[in-house]
């Protein structure tokens, strides 16, 4: 009996075989969320949580940004019929199956998400050990539970004082959307969303990032002077490897 | 603060990784060559994304079934003990989670192996409209064989994995690994022949 596949068949197969796969803004909310969830049972495994969480969240901007260079020359086309998605940094609100690590104190302003175990009873070789389902860790859970809802001294803007770790979450957020609209031809976007979180942290950790995304976006707009200028502003600390390498694919690549 | 924090000056995301390693967790490590879950995750995110993607999860779960296989994988890494490799064990891992949404989705009903989506959007734009078609066209087919034999069919001809391995990852033996196989690349064959006559 012939077992083997025809010549057609086989033709097909071998055209499909490296089609697919996680496009670039897929892959980068993937590995920001894969890093978070993991990240965050790091953190329960040390102490410290907030202080961990806020190297972690630096790390994983940059993680973002190194996914995102890694994969580079893969420009997506825009998604048209998906709904615009919220600001909030929806990968951390994704249930986390199981950890090894009790799960942190649930706070009463925790997500309604019910974590949804992954069915691991067929699981083969690897011995699974039965563990305790940890509740999903909003970024916000990285706050000090110490640091008040609101400042005891009424200021004019924010209601209350931002942490590092706060900051970070937001940038991550904000690098991810300015990504994602940069990838999928809304430059406009990119730039505010980038803008305003730069200009939001000016000192935060991935100023350099939000900073490069602006650049493009500004590129794209057919704003190079704005986007040289801009690039000429960046202080020389900000110009890691990852984002020169990004920086040299814009218009104002010097 | 200075405009220059310093923060680009330790940015590595091995460190964080590094964080991770299951010593962490307490386990007494066997000797087992194991790579950090960083170089893990690099090495195997695409493949197993499409794997998934061939395996009939639906594209808009596909993001959801990656990320908990590397959640288990994490979680059961420092459980690892080489019995297989690395690859085979992780494919192990995402049919499982495969398995897991497909039937959650055929819970709800609302099964529906091919996203009606992947023909036009998220695709790179170097990615032909022909290419496009393509894989849809192999999903498609995918879909009309039986869940083993699409399996064996996927691990074997996109994932190139070795008979004896699919049967680590299926918990089969190898002749019924290779019974599926030729049965898979059969109805394949009749498959593609009927979309030669359809045109």
């Amino acid at each position: 009996m012939n077992d083997e596949l025809s010549r057609n068949a086989r033709t097909l197969l071998d055209a499909a075989r490296h089609q697919g796969g996680p496009t670039t803004a897929q892959k980068a909310k993937l590995t920001v969320a894969v890093m978070t969830a993991t990240a965050g049972t790091a953190a329960a495994m040390t102490t410290g949580a907030a202080a961990t969480g806020t190297s972690v969240l630096k790390l994983l901007g940059a993680g973002l940004l190194a996914t995102f260079v890694g994969v580079s020359g893969t420009v997506l086309l825009k998604k048209a019929s998906e709904p615009p998605r919220a600001p909030a940094p929806t990968v951390v609100a994704r249930s986390v199956p199981t950890t090894v690590v009790a799960p942190p104190p649930v706070s009463p302003e925790q997500p309604s998400v019910e974590p949804q175990p992954i069915v691991v009873d067929e699981a083969p070789a690897p011995t699974v050990q039965p563990a305790p389902v940890a509740a999903p860790r909003p970024l916000q859970a990285e706050r000090s539970p110490a640091e008040p809802a609101t400042p005891e001294v009424p200021a004019p803007a924010p209601t209350r004082h931002a942490t590092p770790s706060d900051t970070t979450a937001a940038e991550v957020t904000a690098l991810g959307a300015a990504l994602e609209a940069i990838e999928e031809g809304r430059p406009l976007e990119a730039l505010q969303t980038a803008r305003t979180a730069r200009r939001a942290a000016p000192n935060g950790a991935l100023r350099p990032e939000l900073t490069v995304i602006e650049i493009e976006a500004l590129c794209a707009l057919q704003r190079k002077e704005e986007a040289s200028e801009l690039a000429a502003s960046m202080p020389e600390s900000d110009r890691t490897s990852l984002v020169v390498q990004r920086l040299r694919r814009t218009c104002a690549a010097r | 603060m200075t405009g220059g924090n310093g923060i680009g000056a330790h940015r590595p995301l091995s460190l964080v990784m590094t964080v991770l390693v299951p010593s962490a967790v307490g386990h007494t490590l066997p000797a087992v060559a194991r790579p950090d879950f960083e170089t893990l995750y690099d090495a195997h995110v695409d493949a197993l994304w499409r794997f998934l993607e061939r395996l009939g999860v639906p594209e808009r779960h596909l993001d959801d079934a990656t990320q908990d296989t590397f959640l288990i994988a994490h979680r059961q890494l420092a459980s690892f003990r080489g019995a297989s490799s690395l690859n085979t064990w992780l494919h192990g891992i995402a049919l499982r989670v495969a398995k897991d949404y497909r039937r959650r989705e055929a819970r709800k009903g609302g099964w529906q192996p091919l996203s009606p989506r992947l023909l036009d959007e998220g695709r790179a734009p170097d990615e032909s409209a022909a290419q496009r078609q393509q894989l849809t066209q192999v999903l498609k087919l995918l879909e009309q064989l039986d869940d083993a034999q699409r399996t064996a069919f996927v691990l074997v001809e996109f994932q190139g994995l070795t008979a004896p391995e699919v049967a680590e990852v299926t918990e089969s033996n190898v002749n019924t690994v290779s019974t599926r196989l030729r049965a898979a690349r059969l109805r394949f064959n009749e498959l593609v022949a009927g979309l030669g006559e359809g045109r």
